[in-house]
């Protein structure tokens, strides 16, 4: 019985160590010495889209804003010049929010520098996303919660690509215009 | 209470087994890439087929692309599986003797190798399915000051590989043509 009762401890005690979501991670880490938090609730991003949408002409600012307004949560974190988060603290993190159904789309590792972007998605939605940037001296955390599909993002970059290709046909109809004009030549004033 | 802990024991070995079996599927490229992504000598990159799926989803055939270029790309990526890139500037040649050592060569098919005078080895290896789609594509390169493994994984269609091809031929030659 107290072998089992041990045992049982140890596996409490493991499961305890580390943050196993997001909102721990970030809880746990806001306090801290140099770390800035940022903490935006969804109806506020909702309300100021729809706000700046009103006022913005520019249909890929419009289309960014269409997609902001899907965001229902954003948490932030970071460090500038000290960064009192080490790398084993978050790639316990992440390995934690691995087993709880985020999956990785990026990772990049270059020295001691990190770069993590992890997804959950839920019914071909994008859940959430938490983008991680750990270095020496500086770390970044993002966490969004959000309702996104990806016909909204496919909307986006259409949009976008729409509007570079207007960019460089009104470029191309300005450059044969400017050809076309005939040069000015200074007239010599008529000998007396 | 013995037979409680046999019990335990038991249930134990059962998940660790378990977990054992998944990982001996594991090619001996990936547990090459898990010995060094956690290496700071090495310089990682891994996108996953999460990610490249992403392009999959976007609807890229209602997509106003005026660059052929990006669309051919586009069109390939939606079809990868996995990418992942391992460079390190020490050790090159240690580590690409070990990553060569690594591959079974049953399964891979060498597609090219150059050697050259500064002893630098890039190898194209291909795993595929007899069908013209190959499923995985391994470039290997080790000199003497750097070492790169880049393995893409996934339905690679030699059809779309070539389409690629042209698109940047096809902008190389435009210059010429239009000096004509």
């Amino acid at each position: 019985m107290r072998f089992l009762i041990a045992i049982l401890a140890l596996f409490t005690m493991s499961s305890c160590s580390s943050p196993k979501t997001t909102a721990q991670f970030y809880h746990t880490h806001k306090y801290k010495e140099g770390v800035t938090h940022f903490k935006m609730p969804g109806w506020l991003v909702w309300m100021g889209g729809g706000i700046a949408q009103g006022f913005v002409q520019d249909p890929e600012a419009k289309a960014g804003l269409r997609l902001a307004r899907k965001v229902k949560k954003l948490r932030f974190l970071a460090t500038e010049d000290y960064n009192p988060i080490t790398a084993a603290e978050v790639n316990d993190f992440v390995g934690n929010i691995r087993s709880n159904g985020f999956e990785d789309l990026l990772m990049v590792k270059e020295g001691s520098s990190t770069v993590h972007i992890l997804s959950r998605e839920k019914k071909e939605k994008l859940r959430n996303l938490v983008i991680l940037v750990n270095d020496e001296e500086e770390f970044v955390f993002m966490d969004m919660k959000s309702r996104i599909k990806y016909e909204d993002l496919s909307e986006l970059v259409n949009t976008i690509l729409k509007s570079e290709n207007m960019k460089k046909e009104q470029d191309e109809e300005e450059q044969p215009a400017e050809a076309n004009e005939e040069p000015v030549v200074a007239k010599k004033a008529p000998r007396a | 209470m013995k037979n409680l802990k046999f019990l335990f024991i038991a249930l134990l070995m059962g998940v660790v087994s378990s977990a054992y079996a998944q990982t001996t599927n594991v090619s001996a490229i990936d547990k090459y890439f898990q010995k060094y992504v956690e290496d700071d000598r090495f310089t990682v990159v891994y996108i996953s087929s999460k990610l490249l799926n992403m392009f999959g989803k976007l609807d890229i055939k209602n997509m106003e692309m005026d660059d052929a270029q990006t669309k051919a790309i586009i069109e390939l990526a939606s079809e990868l599986e996995g990418i992942r890139i391992l460079v390190a500037e020490e050790n090159a040649a240690g580590f690409y003797k070990d990553a060569k050592s690594k591959i079974n060569t049953k399964e891979y098919e060498v597609l090219m190798t150059v050697r050259d005078k500064d002893e630098t080895n890039v190898d194209f290896l291909i795993k595929d399915d007899g069908n013209k789609m190959i499923n995985e594509l391994l470039l290997l390169v080790g000199g003497e000051d750097e070492f790169v493994l880049m393995s893409f994984v996934g339905k690679i269609d030699l059809d779309k590989v070539s389409k690629l091809i042209n698109e940047f031929d096809d902008e190389d030659e435009t210059p010429k043509e239009q000096k004509q």
